[in-house]
């Protein structure tokens, strides 16, 4: 089994990897989105709080 | 008096090269302080289910099976999963998510940093290893052991023994892993870079609404790791809605403890001598390896980009933080900062980077389940 390439494999698994990391990202940029939006509600309110 | 050495008559030279690997793993516990909460529990039970005819693990006398209580403790905590979600109620009570919420970009490094994950999974296809074992052996990666346990657990891998060895060790060996890793794809420019650290003020109502959120998003996207991600996020809600602290002491410390108590020993059932002294335990040792180096490699190389478009450059060896070993990457960062210029601190930048890869871990986690399982 072992020490030999099984390059179909590797070939076959590769795309479906890189996907894997992609959606890494996209779910990363979708967390980052919803915190900076978080921050902004949240922020907002603090500044109308202290405005008043 | 033939009763007192009929059973050493059994004894294998296999079992008793486990023992000695159980000596070095208490030895690197107990000597260099190596991830001792689990080194020293798995090197003693590697012992302990490697005497002949152990009562420890199921034994078949007669046609009629034994229970062992090291296999009844596996079944009943890790077989169903049970205990890394225990443990991660723990964790997340544990981790403080301010330098990541006040300067979320830094997830992106996080993500980054799973590059190794991905890459090892090809590699350990390319090397002949079934889908599920490539898949199990990629997630060492995540340097996060609970979410190596769940992942190996779910795909139900023959090596989840050595994969979980060798995540632990590795994460212990993080301060001798990625200092030449970074110092190798890095200048000295580079990791002279200095970067000020401007804490943002960051509310109460965005430290409680964020682990409930991170779980819906990652729920919506990887059902099958909703577990994993939704009890980290429940121990982080616990400690920040700020009306549950002895319930946040208690996940932080006791729960967090006992867990790992029997977490490691149970582990060692798989570490029975026929099942990992094998050719194939050497390959997963080299892989995590390769795991670990291509998500130092990963992180640092996305920050090198980023310095491209930017006018306020990163010094890109945070990026390495964003492997998720918590928190002896970010000090790791930290200290060659200071190394390369003692007025460079880069600890809370790194820490950002380092929680952040805790997430982006767990979430790859999920997809590799959602992609493979």
């Amino acid at each position: 089994m072992f020490l030999k390439f099984d390059v179909d494999a590797f070939l076959a698994i590769l795309p479906q990897a890189l996907l894997g990391w992609a959606g890494v990202f996209i779910v990363t940029i979708v967390v980052i989105f919803a915190i900076w939006l978080l921050n902004r509600v949240t922020g907002r309110k603090k500044d109308e709080k202290s405005g008043q | 008096m033939e009763i007192l050495y009929e059973n050493l008559l059994l004894l294998d030279w296999r079992q008793v090269a486990m023992w000695v690997i159980g000596g070095v793993l208490i030895f690197l516990a107990i000597k260099k302080n190596m991830e001792p909460s689990l080194l020293l529990p798995i090197g003693f039970g590697a012992i302990l289910v490697n005497l002949p005819l152990s009562g420890a693990v199921d034994q078949v006398y007669d046609g009629v099976t034994e229970p062992g209580i090291i296999d009844v403790l596996f079944n009943a905590g890790i077989a169903n999963e049970l205990f890394p979600l225990i443990l991660f109620v723990g964790i997340g009570a544990m981790i403080d998510f301010t330098p990541l919420l006040s300067n979320p970009k830094l997830m992106i490094f996080g993500a980054a940093a799973q590059f190794g994950i991905f890459f090892t999974l090809c590699m350990a296809t390319l090397l002949g290893f079934e889908l599920p074992d490539a898949a199990s052996i990629a997630i060492i990666g995540a340097a996060d052991g609970p979410t190596s346990i769940f992942v190996a657990n779910y795909f139900n891998t023959q090596f989840i023994g050595a994969v979980v060895v060798v995540a632990y060790s590795y994460m212990a060996l993080v301060p001798i892993v990625q200092p030449p890793v970074i110092r190798l794809i890095t200048s000295r420019k580079e990791r002279r870079i200095r970067m000020e650290y401007a804490s943002k003020p960051v509310s109460k109502t965005t430290k409680i609404l964020f682990p409930i959120i991170i779980t819906i998003i990652a729920g919506l996207v990887s059902p099958r790791s909703v577990s994993l991600i939704g009890f980290l996020m429940f121990g982080n809600l616990i400690r920040e809605c700020g009306v549950l602290d002895s319930l946040s002491e208690t996940a932080q410390k006791v729960l967090a403890n006992l867990v790992t108590l029997f977490l490691g020993i149970t582990v060692a059932t798989k570490m029975q001598y026929d099942a990992f002294l094998t050719v194939e335990t050497l390959m997963i040792l080299c892989l995590g390896l390769v795991a670990f180096v291509f998500d130092t490699v990963g992180g640092v190389l996305i920050a090198k980009l980023f310095n491209l478009f930017l006018k306020k450059k990163i010094n890109p060896m945070i990026g390495a933080s964003g492997i998720s070993a918590f928190p002896m990457s970010a000090r790791v960062v930290n200290k060659m900062g200071l190394k390369e210029d003692n007025q460079n601190f880069l600890l809370m930048h790194a820490v950002g980077v380092n929680v952040s890869g805790q997430i982006a871990s767990v979430i790859a986690g999920g997809l590799i389940l959602s992609l493979f399982g």
